[in-house]
């Protein structure tokens, strides 16, 4: 944003970043590498200071009083149950191995080998059975807002009536799906529950191929160049 | 007694992180410069998830390999502290995937002179890696993996039958 600067590397990033934070001032590269990490306040830089593994110890915390504040909320059901149209219920999880949108992991070939698009719909074994679909098939999820096509992932991890997917994905875009409900305190959208329904696909060579177009669709437009492409 | 890989169920948490280590060392470092397209992922070693569990499965470098015994050319054979796979004889028969009781060896393409061969791809315990040692062992983030070294388990054995005899006499004194 135009203000000069120039560091020779990321640990000069750091050192600035720590002088200017009294909690984590003691966590020098040098004793990251040491301890293998640090958990912070850690005030001082010499190796006596490790870090805090337990914060407020002995009962003391930041109030008026020293005594912890603890708050509970009253229950709120879900917005959106399910219904005959939309039968089943709908979570997001996040993929390990990957981050946030892929901005970045989309492109570690290592992680891309691991899992990639469309992502998958996590769902127990009898519902995949009694749809007719098997792991790896291409289906369309349908909520009230939009919908998506991913695979089936048949799984013990879900119980019947329920799925789930990852939220790391383009064409598996989950929140295509998710409710617009939003928290009335912390304003945050229910993402974790709504109404789904999922439809077996017949024709899954052309699912297939919408997969693919649409995945060189988006790779093109965010100017992804291969690597390799042009050795 | 052969060298060999073992996993902690205790341990693992299902990361996956052995199986991409097992790829990029047998690879090498040229696979970050490829066409992504044109790269197969083939790990010798494979973590199974259920509904409540996460392991690690691979080759145990048995002592009397079934995968040997039924390799009619010679591909896998004894080697002096593991189980040899030399992939250049490999007719892709198959026998030692379906004979080896843990689905340790898995069928891999791989490319020759032009053409597609399909050949056995089973754990070398990293022998032809540049690192040496199991890449497995030493990526696995929660150390859920162990290389047993020569003599390791005699070691494991003769502390067992140590402390054993030291409790019998515990016992025997009145100290327990």
């Amino acid at each position: 944003m135009g203000y000069p600067m120039h560091y020779n590397n990321t640990q000069e990033i750091w050192d600035e970043m720590r002088k200017l934070s009294p909690k984590f001032t003691g966590a020098t590269y040098e004793k990251i590498d040491a301890l293998g990490g640090v958990q912070w306040p850690c005030y001082d830089e010499s190796m006596d200071d490790k870090g805090t593994m337990f914060l407020h110890e002995g009962g003391h915390f930041a109030t008026e009083d020293g005594r912890g504040n603890l708050l509970f909320t009253d229950y709120e059901p879900v917005k959106e149950e399910v219904d005959e149209e939309y039968p089943m219920s709908f979570c997001t999880v996040r993929e390990v191995g990957h981050y946030s949108a892929r901005t970045m992991t989309g492109n570690c070939r290592m992680l891309a080998k691991l899992e990639d698009e469309p992502g998958w719909v996590a769902m127990n074994p009898k519902d995949c059975e009694e749809l007719g679909v098997a792991q790896g098939d291409l289906v369309r999820v349908r909520s009230r807002r939009g919908s998506l096509i991913t695979r089936c992932l048949p799984t013990e991890r879900v119980k019947p009536g329920s799925t789930y997917m990852t939220y790391q994905w383009w064409i598996g875009a989950c929140n295509e799906l998710t409710n617009t409900a939003l928290d009335p305190k912390s304003k945050t959208p229910e993402y974790k529950y709504c109404a789904c329904r999922v439809e077996k696909l017949d024709d899954q060579a052309e699912a297939e191929a919408y997969v693919q177009t649409q995945y060189a669709l988006i790779r093109s437009k965010m100017g992804i160049e291969k690597a390799g492409a042009n050795v | 007694m052969n060298r060999f890989v073992k996993g902690n169920p205790l341990f693992c948490i299902g990361c996956r992180t052995c199986m991409v280590a097992c790829v990029v060392a047998h690879r090498g470092n040229g696979i970050f410069t490829t066409d992504p397209e044109s790269e197969d992922f083939y790990p010798r070693i494979h973590v199974v998830k259920t509904k409540t569990k996460t392991m690690t499965v691979q080759c145990h470098q048995c002592e009397n390999a079934p995968c040997v015994k039924v390799c009619p050319v010679g591909a896998l054979e004894k080697g002096t502290d593991s189980i040899l796979m030399h992939e250049e004889r490999c007719i892709g028969c198959k026998q030692c995937t379906m004979v080896c009781p843990f689905g340790a060896i898995q069928m891999k393409s791989v490319a020759d002179e032009g053409t597609v061969r399909v050949v056995a791809n089973k754990c070398d315990l990293c022998a032809n890696t540049e690192e040496g040692v199991p890449a497995c062992v030493s990526h696995c983030p929660t150390d859920a993996l162990t290389f047993y070294e020569i003599d390791s388990v005699q070691n494991a054995v003769d502390k067992k039958n140590l402390q054993t005899a030291l409790n019998a006499w515990a016992v025997k004194e009145g100290q327990v």
